[in-house]
């Protein structure tokens, strides 16, 4: 395995670990999140966002499907997996097993990771904590 | 002398394990050609996909994936959709979005895998998943891994910003409401 393709690998797993210090290590200080069609997080963010999770689900844990690195360039797909143990985005803590993929693009500057592009499938993810769409209210009823 | 007698069955030696590793260097080097030159046929592939998706060509299902092709999608879709089932899929979104169009943003291949970052939209001028018409233009951004073997797409994963996509039709996540 390449240098950049180890690298990506452990930055997933340091999120398994619980040891989100060492993105700081892994990524450049001006390390940029794009996150599906949200506004680019630094890693200071990204690393909040990221803590976040094992607080609502305390088993999170990533299993990689596929990484595949050339030029400056790594990919990753993984299924995320979970047990929803407390409060997610205002969602109380249903004790539901959640299973979610996800992929990302890391472009790399000197062996660290300096941006990074990410997709989930979040909407499944809120279906699985007994979310679903419908169309928004446009009025208030009281 | 004797330092020479010696020396000229170690040069002898010396060269013979050179030219060896030259000869595997070379090989290697071919192998990483040869590789080199799948990754640019695999990257071609994969953009006349969705150039010819762009056009609405669904023969592309026909001709560039493999019969036995599996589409995991939403998230891993245990079965995985087949290609006729991607094409109805397509056609689908084709009905609700007649504009619709893939933004090639990234590519990136290696041995038999082609990874693709995308932005695609359109707007929506016809039903859609049961939603009339709003005339609201969308955007929202995927990406997608294929395998390619022998010029045919094996199989994909993708994963796409369905949530932001509805969202952006007016549609929002609520509580389930237990059915009536």
């Amino acid at each position: 395995m390449g240098q950049n393709a180890a690298t990506l690998r452990r930055f997933l797993e340091e999120s398994d670990n619980r040891n989100l210090d060492a993105w700081r290590d892994i990524c450049t200080s001006d390390y940029r999140l794009h996150f599906a069609g949200n506004a680019p997080m630094s890693l200071e963010e990204h690393i909040q966002a990221n803590k976040s999770l094992p607080e609502a689900f305390p088993d999170f844990r990533h299993t990689i499907e596929d990484i595949v690195a050339q030029g400056d360039k790594a990919v990753f797909r993984a299924t995320l997996h979970g047990t929803q143990k407390g409060t997610f985005m205002g969602i109380p803590a249903t004790g539901n097993a959640i299973q979610y993929t996800a992929m990302g693009m890391a472009r790399f500057k000197d062996g660290k990771i300096a941006e990074m592009w990410m997709e989930a499938d979040f909407l499944g993810l809120f279906q699985q904590l007994g979310m679903e769409l419908r169309p928004k209210e446009t009025k208030k009823s009281t | 002398m004797k330092e020479y007698h010696c020396a000229v069955p170690l040069i002898l030696v010396l060269c013979f394990a050179f030219g060896c590793q030259d000869k595997a260097a070379r090989a290697e080097l071919e192998k990483f050609k040869a590789q080199a030159a799948v990754e640019q046929q695999n990257l071609a592939l994969v953009t006349k996909v969705f150039d010819e998706l762009n056009k609405k060509n669904t023969e592309v299902y026909q001709e560039l994936y493999a019969p036995d092709y599996g589409w995991h999608f939403p998230s891993n879709n245990p079965k995985g959709l087949t290609r006729e089932e991607e094409e109805g899929f397509s056609k689908m979104l084709w009905a609700g979005f007649p504009d619709m169009r893939y933004d090639l943003k990234e590519m990136v291949a290696r041995g038999d895998k082609v990874m693709v970052r995308f932005i695609t939209g359109g707007t929506h001028s016809g039903e859609y998943q049961g939603l009339p018409p709003t005339g609201k233009k969308v955007e929202a951004s995927g990406m997608w891994i294929g395998q390619v073997i022998d010029g045919k797409i094996v199989n994909a994963k993708e994963d796409f910003d369905v949530l932001g996509w509805m969202q952006q039709l007016g549609m929002e996540l609520k509580p389930k409401e237990p059915k009536k």
